[in-house]
């Protein structure tokens, strides 16, 4: 699968590659590795992600994870008081929401008429991907019935000079057109 | 000198009706100078919104508090330099900057027109002004800046605090002038249609306005990420809020817009689809403008609450109906020629890159107005936050990445699955052994591990393709740096492009890294005592409180210590405005390539004590690298061509 022929002169600049590459995976290993959590570290963390998904009843578009306000702290803490006596994410999300109404959450609860806001975005990337696809199919069924198929597909090693020989057809093309001043159409 | 200003508004507006008309007369009825007049029409049209301009800057520099908009957005105590802030602070003066930058952009787009596009330039002249009529009329009849009271009062009510900042100084002319610059392209876009020449005359102007737009916009959204991180003191940077949002969705468009008009500059194909992406782009910018502008959404950004909004939403409305009314016109002769010859091939993965594009955008926008829809039909408000974009738009995010690692080395035209598979055997390679590492460092979460090793695949192979470039060009004996700018020189759209992907990579981690592993913890102090978070430990000194004449700050000194090694001593800020009863907190923060430390300033406590929130925020730097770098892709790839061939 591999030619040995076109790897092998490539191997020097290669390991500078793989150097940097190594480099940057040792550099997300180092930010995103926490030495052993404490057992509150954890229950922190879990706490938050609760937070994260409450909206703050005062303020405009900010969770009580990031608002500073007393009222975000109050709840903040009952938060952390539900999670002690073992209640689970639902079941504290469910008793901010009876109490403040769905807009307290800070994404819509797939129920009712809000199931809407989580259905269409999925249809209509679905209806994206089939009108895509039968654009391709269209667009490549003319192709045939004319029958213009140029040989093989070129390889990927050649690619940038073809490139360059395109942009300088195409540039020349331009000149041509200026100076002439030919109709393109 | 407000009436100086206000005349010479209203000269531009007349002068906008001229330049408009004139142009599409001289070209319907073949007259060369009625074109020129009408073009030299534009250029004096940016003079006088020049001339405009200063006289409200001057008006702020005098303290003429008799004009209304002076009076509410300065006052004496103000220090000079914010007057440049002031003036496009509230809706009827950023309304005048949106008129400055959109002149001079036009004076610039017809000045530097390349013979390719002149005859299709009357029209573009022509739709630009047609933009330009908009925002000068609302200004002359809705909104104008040099409005004046029936008295003088003693003092303004004064500018609001949390503008004055240097950071505004940047972000929000750059955003407006990102938005706003849309129009262009999509007036060579509109022109190119109603001139009836459909081929491809608009394309290479058209990509570079896009081009040129996109950079203006990224930056200023990246900017004002910046701003929000260091300054406003949150710890974040992005919210999903709807501002941001109304910036971030037509970015996107944009972005979908830059890659597939490649495919018509180099294949002459998707003109249609060329046509239909500006006018998109060039809607969600005007929608941008609605929700900025006293839109029906809340936002903490609320930025001149006014009815004018419904005006732009209006002008969108206008422009969606009439540009498509022309597309379907045009539709016949839209029609490439060109077809595509196979499924897996560079045309086929832009397509995709757009659909996926586009879906971003779609999705940003559904959930900016799904409340609406809610409240309308159910009378329930309901909020659709960060945690709905970060579910639907992330798989999306991770899907264009990856994309963005393949499709730069699938050839044009037709290729197949062994090619792809022969260019892409290291970076995939690498990016699995990248994920035994991670998930040995402890990263388990799962969509950590893809986000990572996606922007290591990528980044593998950019790498691999200037490695194999550098080489061969090294072989034909020239060295290894001259071989790389070579290598950049020989196709600066395609290696400027790289960069740009260098910089969403770095882009990505940050986003990746902070949203992931992110740490937050409140602690309450008294001086003197130590609190750990992780393996900081931090040890708060003291506090000093100042009385100014607008505001009263505090300050508050830190000690950093990780594992008993002394990092540094660090100051917060904390000043409280009793005039608006606002406080802006600025964190100290510890920025380093790995992790940034984050102390947000709390209230005092009793006994001197204090409140802080702190925060660990793995990766982010990374993010304010990127803007740099993209800047830089966008250039190499955007330098006029004469430049490479002196070389």
């Amino acid at each position: 699968m591999i030619k040995i022929s076109l790897i092998a002169p490539n191997i020097v600049p290669n390991f500078i590659g793989y150097t940097i590459l190594l480099i940057l995976t040792l550099l997300i290993s180092i930010a995103c590795y926490s030495s052993e959590l404490t057992e509150s570290d954890i229950q922190e963390d879990l706490a938050r992600s609760i937070d994260q998904s409450i909206m703050c009843p005062v303020c405009p578009s900010e969770t009580i994870d990031e608002s500073q306000v007393p009222i975000a702290k109050q709840m903040r803490d009952i938060v952390r008081e539900k999670l002690a006596l073992g209640e689970t994410k639902e079941d504290i999300l469910s008793y901010f929401s009876e109490r403040y109404g769905d807009a307290i959450l800070a994404k819509p609860p797939a129920k009712g008429f809000n199931i809407i806001v989580w259905i269409i975005p999925p249809v209509v990337i679905a209806l994206g991907i089939i009108l895509m696809l039968v654009v391709i199919r269209s667009m490549r069924n003319t192709v045939s019935e004319v029958g213009n198929e140029t040989g093989d597909g070129r390889s990927i090693e050649l690619e940038p000079y073809l490139e360059i020989v395109d942009t300088n057809i195409a540039k020349l093309k331009r000149e041509f057109y200026d100076e002439f001043g030919v109709d393109r159409n | 000198m407000a009436e100086l200003g206000n005349i010479t508004l209203f000269m531009a507006l007349a002068v906008s009706v001229y330049s408009g008309l004139g142009s599409v007369l001289g070209a319907t009825r073949s007259s060369p100078l009625l074109v020129e007049s009408s073009y030299k029409a534009t250029y004096a049209i940016s003079l006088l919104c020049i001339v405009s301009t200063a006289c409200l800057v001057g008006s702020f520099v005098t303290n003429d508090f008799q004009v209304q908009y002076v009076a509410n957005h300065s006052s004496r105590a103000m220090d000079v330099q914010y007057v440049w802030v002031a003036f496009y602070a509230g809706n009827e003066g950023s309304l005048l900057f949106i008129a400055l930058a959109l002149s001079i952009l036009c004076t610039i787009a017809i000045y530097y027109r390349r013979i390719a596009s002149e005859d299709i330039m009357p029209y573009v002249n022509f739709v630009l002004m047609l933009v330009m009529l908009f925002f000068l009329a609302v200004m002359a009849f809705l909104a104008n800046p040099f409005d004046k009271f029936e008295f003088t009062p003693l003092d303004g009510q004064g500018i609001n605090p949390l503008l004055t900042h240097p950071g505004m100084f940047i972000h929000p002319p750059v955003l407006m002038t990102g938005l706003i610059s849309f129009s262009i392209p999509f007036a060579f876009g509109m022109g190119s249609m109603i001139s009836g020449r459909t081929r491809d005359e608009w394309v290479d102007a058209g990509r570079t306005w896009g081009l040129v737009s996109w950079t203006l916009l990224g930056i200023g959204l990246l900017l004002g990420s910046w701003w929000a991180y260091t300054i406003l003191g949150w710890g974040g940077y992005w919210a999903w809020d709807p501002v941001e949002n109304a910036g971030f969705m037509p970015w996107i468009a944009m972005t979908a817009f830059i890659h597939s008009i490649m495919v018509q500059k180099r294949r002459g194909m998707f003109r249609m689809w060329n046509m239909a992406l500006i006018i998109i782009a060039f809607a969600f910018a005007q929608f941008g403008m609605f929700i900025n502008r006293g839109g029906p959404v809340p936002s903490v950004h609320s930025f001149g609450q006014s009815t004018l909004g419904w005006i732009f939403l209006l002008f969108m409305g206008c422009t969606v109906v009439i540009s498509f009314a022309i597309f379907f016109l045009r539709y016949k002769s839209l029609k490439s020629e060109e077809n595509l010859e196979s499924a897996v091939s560079r045309e086929s993965a832009f397509l995709l890159n757009n659909l996926m594009l586009l879906a971003v955008s779609f999705v940003t926008l559904w959930g900016v107005i799904f409340p609406l829809i809610s409240e309308l039909t159910t009378g329930e408000i309901i909020t659709v936050g960060a945690p709905f974009y970060n579910q639907v738009n992330g798989p999306l995010f991770l899907g264009l990445i990856f994309l963005m690692g393949i499709a730069p080395y699938i050839p044009w035209r037709r290729s197949s699955f062994g090619v792809i598979r022969r260019a892409l055997f290291y970076p995939s390679m690498l990016s699995v052994v990248s994920i035994v590492i991670l998930f040995l460092f402890g990263i388990r979460e799962i969509f950590a591990l893809i986000s990572f090793s996606l922007c290591l695949f990528v980044l593998g192979g950019i790498l691999q393709e200037w490695f194999r470039g550098i080489i061969s060009r090294h072989q034909l004996g020239e060295n290894y740096l001259v071989a790389f700018v070579n290598l950049v020189l020989s196709n600066r759209p395609r290696y400027g492009g790289y960069i740009v992907h260098l910089a969403v990579v770095c882009l990505a981690l940050g986003v990746a890294g902070s949203s992931f592993y992110d740490v937050q913890r409140d602690i309450a102090l008294s001086p003197g005592e130590s609190a750990a978070i992780r393996d900081y430990s931090l040890k708060y000194i003291s506090n000093e409180v100042t009385d100014r004449v607008d505001r009263v700050e505090t300050r508050a000194v830190v000690e950093v210590y990780r594992a008993e090694d002394f990092l540094g001593t660090y100051t917060t800020k904390r000043s409280y405005y009793p005039g608006f009863n606002m406080a802006s907190t600025r964190a100290a923060i510890r920025s380093t390539l790995v992790e940034d430390l984050y102390i947000i300033p709390g209230e005092l406590l009793e006994n001197d004590g204090a409140l802080f929130r702190v925060r660990i925020n793995p990766l982010v730097m990374w993010m304010w690298i990127a803007g740099p770098i993209l800047f830089l892709g966008v250039l190499i790839a955007l330098w006029p061509h004469r430049l490479s061939r002196n070389t």
